[in-house]
């Protein structure tokens, strides 16, 4: 979206100059340099929880995990995780029959199925620093993964 | 209680902090505020020459502070504007010459006299930058659309939070709105959203500058310059008065901004 000076200025929100790049790199940096997590120790981190996690859910490909910190302002820090994991067809047809709320069409069935794959999102807050992440959260987790898939 | 202290700081070097102070004073008297510029950059003094005032000054901050001279001895007024006054820095001395505790009793000093005391900061986040920072009531950052300078300008927000500062507010120079069109340069828009700062003013790029400068003249005397514009409307704002942010302080005429705004893209 753009905003109020952009517009003000004529400048077309889908440009994509160098100055975006330079936004990307800003926010990146600054977000590592403000919550004192280095990208490095960030990778590390990321490389733990997969491998504690893969412990419990079958089917993790480490190269898909996402695990970053977003941040709303300079105070409010989230780690994001996005972690999917396949199952096998048969496994995801009996498990869509289960679920009474979620009327989907045939077509998005096969369209799920074929896709085979669930994304589960974990979000803990940090302040200013990162406690030891607790997974407590994993049944919102699964709520929030079956509402919002639309988006990818 | 009198004066609002003021400080001008960036972080990085050479982005605009001795212009601003120069300017945002010679505003500030223009408007009838009594006010007392501060070079606090101990041994690279600037603020003289940037004002015009170099060829009179016989004390300096650090003679204040080592008792060499009385406060007012030290302070040289503005022969145009009767209401502004400069205590210029030390050439030959560093920076720790000055504490931070004597930065805080000089300003205090001044305050029932003066409604604005602006101090010029040094660049870095040394010694210099906590002295000029000290006695702030209000820290403005200048920063430059160009990623070092923001990185840096972030680094000063994480220092004021540190010394339990209010958050500064920004002052964005230098920009050139060809090139924000162009997708070529971070726009405002970009620097609020990365530094989450509120803005207080947005100075574009202008050739009046320099020679201003070269001739001593604060450029916001100069009526043909944007940036002069820009900066008369910041010392508006820090008056208390609301001064909408994007008038004039681009280089595009208001009728082109118009003829953009309303016939689309
Ligand atoms: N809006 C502008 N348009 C064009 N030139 C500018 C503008 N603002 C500043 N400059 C020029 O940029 C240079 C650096 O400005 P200035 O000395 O004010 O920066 P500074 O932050 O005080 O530097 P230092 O960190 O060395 O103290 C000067 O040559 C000045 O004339
Ligand atoms: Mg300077």
């Amino acid at each position: 979206m753009a905003g109020f000076f952009d517009r003000m200025l004529g400048r077309n929100s889908s440009n994509k100059g160098s100055s975006t790049t330079a936004k990307d790199r800003l926010k990146f940096v600054l977000l590592h340099e403000r919550v004192k997590i280095a990208p490095e120790k960030m990778r590390e981190m990321k490389a733990e929880i997969v491998a504690v996690i893969a412990k419990y859910v079958p089917g993790i490909d480490p190269d898909t995990v996402d695990i970053a910190i977003e941040q709303s302002d300079r105070y409010e820090n989230k780690l994001v995780a996005e972690i999917p994991f396949s199952k096998t067809r048969a496994e995801a047809a009996a498990e869509s029959d289960s679920h009474d709320d979620l009327s989907v069409s045939d077509d998005a069935l096969v369209e799920a199925d074929s896709a085979s794959e669930m994304d589960a999102d974990l979000k803990f807050h940090t302040d200013e620093t990162i406690p030891n992440p607790t997974i407590q959260n994993s049944v919102d987790v699964l709520d929030e993964a079956e509402t919002d898939e639309v988006d990818d | 209680m009198g004066a609002k202290v003021i400080t001008i700081t960036s972080g990085k070097g050479g982005v605009g902090k001795t212009t601003t102070t120069a300017n945002l004073g010679v505003a500030l008297a223009r408007l009838g505020k009594k006010t007392v510029v501060i070079d606090a950059d101990i041994g690279l003094r600037n603020l003289d020459v940037v004002m015009g005032l170099e060829n009179r000054i016989v004390y300096d901050l650090v003679d204040v502070v080592e008792g060499r001279c009385r406060l007012r001895q030290a302070m040289i007024k503005h022969k145009q504007f009767p209401d502004l006054y400069l205590i210029p820095a030390a050439q030959t001395r560093d920076k720790t010459s000055v504490s931070p505790a004597d930065m805080i009793h000089i300003t205090d000093k001044l305050r029932s006299d003066f409604d604005f005391i602006i101090i010029d900061s040094p660049a870095g986040i040394e010694r210099g930058f906590r002295n000029a920072v000290a006695p702030a009531d209000e820290v403005l950052i200048v920063t430059n659309p160009e990623v070092s300078a923001v990185r840096d300008a972030d680094r000063i927000v994480g220092l004021l939070e540190a010394e339990h500062k209010n958050p500064g507010k920004l002052i964005l120079n230098r920009l050139k709105p060809a090139m924000v069109k162009k997708g070529e340069m971070l726009s405002a828009d970009d620097v609020v959203d990365i530094l989450a700062l509120e803005i207080i003013g947005i100075v574009p790029e202008d050739d009046h500058v320099i020679p201003a400068s070269n001739s001593g003249i604060p450029v916001t005397l100069n009526e043909n310059s944007h940036a002069g514009v820009a900066f008369r409307n910041i010392a508006r704002r820090l008056t208390g008065e609301d001064v909408a942010l994007m008038d004039l302080e681009t280089n595009s005429g208001f009728f082109q901004r118009l003829a953009k705004f309303f016939g689309g893209r």
